[in-house]
């Protein structure tokens, strides 16, 4: 009988803040166990939170396979990897001294808006191990910050938001990001007159695709991107990747919830244009007949289920001015509500966005929708994806492309 | 039963929750599980800051809290702060479901209704039916330092019967949910999901594209009306976000008119099923608060903080996801109360529009967004063929102004999957609802 063991810890310090006054300080110690065996083709799965008997675990999991829930067991190679890059992002006993100092600094920088959000710092580690002689660890501590800002005139409940997340604390650099977003606000711009301008988004919009990956959906011709396994579809600029290596995705895990270890830590959903993979778990890629692409996720007390964990698109350059030069932009900062049609028609409400120009933030725009279909700004309309814009601190990506604007209000 | 200290106030609030999960896809099992858990988070308040904890054992509760102290500064005149004076000390025992219990129904029985109902969802264009089967039983206690010693019970239920149709390189992908707070509230009829395959056929073969975005009158059924209760309007009446704020409090006065006439809407944690909450996660029992009384405002929602600071009752509305996070002002059961058309009016007065039948997802700021699922053409008065819309957008107080029908048939919807998020909290069970209801315009995408 096979037998896997999953084990999640967690701590975490969290800070809130109100109307610019820190008024609550969070502390959470988690711990889960789970654990899952094999036997005559099927999987017993138990779990329990905080300490826990193993042993007792394990006959409550041999239990379990009555319920006859099918799951392939592959034997696997004896390996050991560890990986631990927790390291102490501030000083516990800095934390709340720190984080007031920065959140009295940003209110001061920016008296216009009322501020309120939080800083969390969180430290993880993640085990598998299994009964083939797989023992990996992987622990990896982050920080990260919110500031949800409202102009003191409006009448909104948010009328911007600064998110930031790193393995460093770097105060300096928040704060002047910070009030370089909230200084754009407070001018007004006017949109591009372009029939289809250059858009600077977060990789979200990515998103809308995803399910169109899943092996069940594709293989039922249910996905957006049925017939088009190993076939070129998107930019030659383009490629999705779920990406584990924890030095380069924040807070990732090396192996998925099976214990599966990509090459170079890197699963490729799409390289160049070329749609490469499905997203499946060890059971889906058998019953499909396709490659697995390591990115199962273990929820607890579960059977492995389908994840994407560190899914990102792969940055073409290192700054948006390669990208663009010294063309106008559209920097969209908040876009909530948008969906897909099943053709990839996208409609997605723009709330908050602002006129980039010449590396800087010129003003805010007024609220529009972008109106696009997936195959073009991911095809002929895509520009690339880089990994500095407007922000100095933190680790995001933007993706770069172009789309109609509509309903410009 | 937990000690307490003086100069400081607290609260410990515990949870034994019990869930049942079952799946199957295309008939083979997926997931069949049970898992209990007992948990706590502990509040610490010392008249400047409060100090939080979270554990996964329960039964270290009062270690927990006597470490939190340490954080703390004592403060003889804690119970004098305005936010703490009003908490109420309410000692009650409220066991709804013990007798009437999913615990006690036998994992094969569920997972035998489950897989015995995914059977009857086939059809010649779906290769993909995904079938669950979610309960949930909770146990919760709240216990503080004012005296406060409460003891109830929550119960939902439910299944949720997903199919993925295909057709010459078209796709449609639908689901049925039944839910409620008992086993025997999770059946579908067989012509139910007759009606259910019908209809998902209908759209896959006959779903059109949308030739002409742009602004339409449009009729929401209640589930969509529920979401856009809950997104436009719930969220803006959660009051934290006018702490510090006195545009807010001046724009937000009781009285305006902030909608049509025909408009009200409620918020209560009275209503079974998702959004039941007898007790707030500060101890405070649940209020039936009208949010706009015939287009005026008339209410928001509170946690202890918000309503000492705006100087209003508490409404009971304090609550966190689980014993992992800190209680926030959050909606339970919202819901636009019913009016006196009949549904066959409200489009019969359409010439050229839409009728939303179901939706996605939504989202709410100053615009609230709806991502349709099954929406149909309305022309001259009457339902047409099913069209393919991405999103309805709007202004939210514009389009409160510009509801001109409110159907008779209200509705309060129950859910088991899903949830409302809000900052990191997410996904927190509420229930929402309301009757078919007009809007004069919205923008379809």
């Amino acid at each position: 009988m096979k037998k896997q063991i999953y084990c999640v810890n967690n701590r975490e310090s969290c800070l809130n803040f109100t109307a610019g006054v820190v008024d609550s300080l969070r502390i959470k110690n988690s711990a889960s166990t789970t654990v899952r065996v094999y036997d005559n083709g099927f999987i017993g799965v138990s779990g329990a939170s905080g300490n826990c008997d193993q042993a007792e675990l394990e006959k409550k999991a041999i239990a379990s396979l009555e319920n006859k829930v099918p799951y392939p067991a592959e034997k696997s190679e004896p390996s050991e990897i560890k990986i631990d890059l927790r390291k102490e992002i501030i000083k516990k006993s800095e934390l709340v001294d720190k984080c007031k100092a920065l959140v009295k600094e940003v209110a001061e920088s920016n008296p216009e808006f009322i501020l309120s959000g939080k800083f969390a710092v969180s430290d993880d580690e993640t085990t598998f191990r299994d009964s083939d002689g797989v023992n990996y660890s992987c622990a990896t501590s982050v920080f990260s910050a919110y500031f949800v800002a409202k102009h003191k005139d409006s009448a909104n409940i948010m009328d911007e938001v600064y998110e930031v997340s790193d393995d460093k604390f770097e105060p300096e650099k928040i704060a002047s990001d910070a009030k370089t977003l909230f200084d754009a606000y407070l001018a007004k711009a006017d949109m591009p007159e372009e029939e289809k301008p250059i858009f600077i988004t977060d990789p979200s919009v990515v998103s809308y695709l995803v399910n169109g990956f899943v092996a069940e959906l594709y293989c039922s011709g249910a996905s957006v991107l049925n017939g088009k396994l190993g076939k070129k579809v998107f930019s030659d600029k383009f490629s999705l990747v779920c990406n584990r290596n924890p030095e380069e995705t924040l807070g990732a895990t090396f192996f998925d919830g099976e214990g599966v270890v990509s090459k170079d830590y890197k699963s490729y959903l799409v390289e160049k244009g070329v749609m490469k993979k499905l997203l499946t778990t060890k059971k889906s890629a058998q019953t499909f007949g396709v490659e697995n692409s390591g990115t199962a996720s273990s929820p607890f007390a579960s059977v492995p289920t389908l994840g994407a964990e560190g899914l990102s698109v792969e940055a073409t350059d290192e700054d948006v001015q390669a990208l663009i030069g010294d063309k106008k932009a559209i920097y969209v900062t908040t876009s909530s509500g948008g969906d897909m049609t099943p053709t990839g028609e996208i409609g997605l409400p723009v709330q908050c966005a602002y006129l980039f120009e010449n590396g800087k933030l010129v003003g805010r725009l007024p609220e529009f929708s972008i109106s696009c279909n997936v195959f073009d700004i991911l095809g002929d309309d895509y520009i690339g994806a880089c990994k500095k814009c407007v922000k100095n601190a933190g680790r995001e990506k933007y993706l770069v492309f172009r789309a109609k604007a509509v309903n410009v209000k | 039963m937990f000690k307490f200290r003086k100069g400081f106030y607290a609260d410990i609030r515990i949870e034994d929750r019990f869930t049942t999960n079952i799946s199957y896809k295309n008939s083979v099992a997926e997931q069949c599980r049970e898992i209990s858990e007992k948990k706590a988070f502990i509040r610490v308040f010392d008249g400047k800051m409060w100090y939080y904890a979270s554990t996964d054992n329960a039964d270290n509760a009062q270690e927990e809290l006597d470490n939190l102290y340490a954080y703390a500064t004592p403060d003889n005149d804690v119970e004098n702060n305005p936010a703490i004076k009003i908490l109420e000390t309410n000692k009650d025992c409220v066991m709804r479901f013990e007798n009437n219990c999913v615990k006690n129904v036998p994992l094969e029985e569920k997972r035998d209704f489950v897989q015995k109902t995914a059977a009857k969802f086939v059809s010649e264009h779906c290769s993909l039916v995904i079938a669950h089967y979610l309960d949930r039983y909770s146990v919760y206690e709240f216990y503080s330092s004012k005296g406060a010693d409460i003891k109830y019970d929550f119960q939902t239920s439910g299944s949720v019967f997903s199919m993925s149709f295909a057709n010459k390189g078209e796709n449609f992908s639908d689901a049925i949910q039944k839910s409620g707070t008992a086993f025997d509230d999770v059946k579908v009829s067989d012509k139910e999901i007759e009606e259910f395959i019908k209809e998902s056929e209908n759209v896959l073969l006959n779903a059109k594209k949308l030739e002409n975005p742009g602004t339409y009158p449009v009729v929401l059924a209640p589930i969509v009306t529920g979401v856009f209760a809950h997104e436009s309007f719930g969220h803006k009446s959660e009051a934290d976000f006018m702490l510090g704020d006195e545009t807010m409090a001046k724009e937000w006065t009781m009285g305006k008119q902030v909608a049509s006439e025909l408009l009200s809407i409620v918020d209560s944690g009275t209503y079974d099923g998702s959004g039941y909450v007898p007790y707030d996660d500060e101890g405070t029992k649940c209020n039936y608060t009208y949010l706009i009384k015939d287009g005026v405002l008339a209410g928001r929602l509170h946690n202890a903080t918000t309503a000492a600071y705006l100087g209003e009752k508490l409404t009971g509305n304090a609550r966190a996801i689980n014993c992992g996070y800190e209680p926030i002002v959050r909606m339970t059961t919202t819901v636009i109360k019913g009016g006196n058309s009949t549904v066959e009016e409200l489009i019969a007065g359409i010439k050229h529009g839409y009728y939303i039948k179901n939706c996605k997802h939504g989202s709410g700021m100053s615009t609230f967004t709806i991502a349709p699922n099954v929406a149909y053409e309305i022309v001259d008065g009457k339902i047409g063929d099913p069209v393919k819309i991405a999103v309805l957008t709007g202004n939210v107080f514009e389009t409160l102004g510009d509801i001109d029908g409110v159907a008779n048939d209200e509705t309060v919807l129950t859910f088991v999957t899903g949830g409302c998020g809000k900052m990191e909290q997410f996904p927190l069970n509420v229930g929402m609802g309301g009757p078919h209801i007009r809007v004069k315009k919205m923008n379809v995408q």
